[in-house]
């Protein structure tokens, strides 16, 4: 297993990683944005 | 803050997350050395352990979440166990990616039905069992009811993935935290230590941020039901009939 090949594995892992979390907190921004717009400020205690 | 789920508290904790997430980027890709019998490969540990942990927490949390609703009936909990059930999917998405990519290197495949992975597989496929039934199309109460059901499973499964390799002969390797490599250089063993941290932190940051906007969630069907049915009371009283006459 050349050396090059591992850390294209070892890019691909952290890449594939940080791209899912990513995703994860734009989406919950996207809906918590749109939410808030719907929802009354007294609902919305912790902000 | 209007707009968003975030508050003072999550944006220092976020803050944090972040800057930990470049130190562990740092210390994984660029300090830590190359290991002796894995090579670069060493660098996905870095990752696919601290979120195989903090993936196993999160189901704990939706499994104590899923209990205490069953027994209180608190929407608190209940949001709190679906919200760390998301969270802990993705992480262990990641796990299974970057166990995957491992393996290529360590065993020369990717996949392989050895007991840690098929469990863990069982347990990824338990988790979107878990959250499909989050969006089946009915009545809330039922649902939740319903979800913490389905959510206690998580627990027997998690356990059963975490002793894989003891209880079984299997190809991965045994637990790595519980008894550390004595041999493990000081670096590496710091780096993992530092992915833990992060890792933990980013849960604690997601769980906020993901309660919030399935508290907005709970909010919006309520108003959206409060609508409907005023809706229907003032047809009622305006002299209109709920079932219309064929």
């Amino acid at each position: 297993m050349t050396t090059s090949f591992q850390w294209q594995l070892v890019l691909l892992c952290w890449a594939l990683v940080l791209a899912a979390i990513a995703v994860l907190v734009v989406r919950s921004v996207q809906r918590a944005r749109r939410l808030s717009r719907q929802v009354p400020e007294e609902q919305r205690r912790w902000m | 803050m209007t707009g968003t789920t975030s508050s003072r508290g999550t944006r220092v904790l976020g803050a944090l997350t972040l800057a930990g997430m470049a130190a562990l980027l740092l210390f994984a890709l660029v300090l830590s050395p190359q290991d002796e019998v894995q090579g670069e490969a060493v660098r996905m540990l870095y990752v696919h352990v601290p979120t195989a942990i903090v993936a196993f927490t999160a189901f704990f949390v939706t499994v104590a979440g899923s209990i205490v609703y069953l027994w209180k009936r608190s929407e608190w909990w209940d949001i709190t166990a679906h919200a760390s059930a998301e969270i802990g999917a993705v992480l262990l998405g990641a796990t299974l990616v970057s166990g995957m990519l491992w393996g290529r290197v360590s065993w020369g495949v990717y996949w392989t039905w050895d007991a840690r992975l098929t469990t863990t597989a069982l347990l990824f496929v338990f988790v979107l069992g878990y959250l499909a039934v989050r969006r089946l199309p009915m009545e809330r109460d039922r649902r939740s009811r319903l979800a913490a059901v389905v959510g206690l499973l998580l627990g027997p499964t998690t356990i059963v993935c975490h002793y894989a390799t003891t209880w079984w002969r299997t190809l991965h390797q045994g637990p790595t935290i519980t008894r550390l490599n004595p041999e493990i250089d000081g670096i590496m063993l710091f780096t993992l230590m530092l992915g833990m941290v992060v890792f933990a932190l980013l849960y604690a940051w997601l769980l906020i941020h993901r309660f919030r906007v399935l508290w907005l969630e709970h909010r919006v069907e309520d108003l959206g039901l409060d609508a409907a049915l005023a809706e229907r009371r003032s047809e009622a009283e305006d002299g209109g009939t709920l079932v219309p006459s064929p």
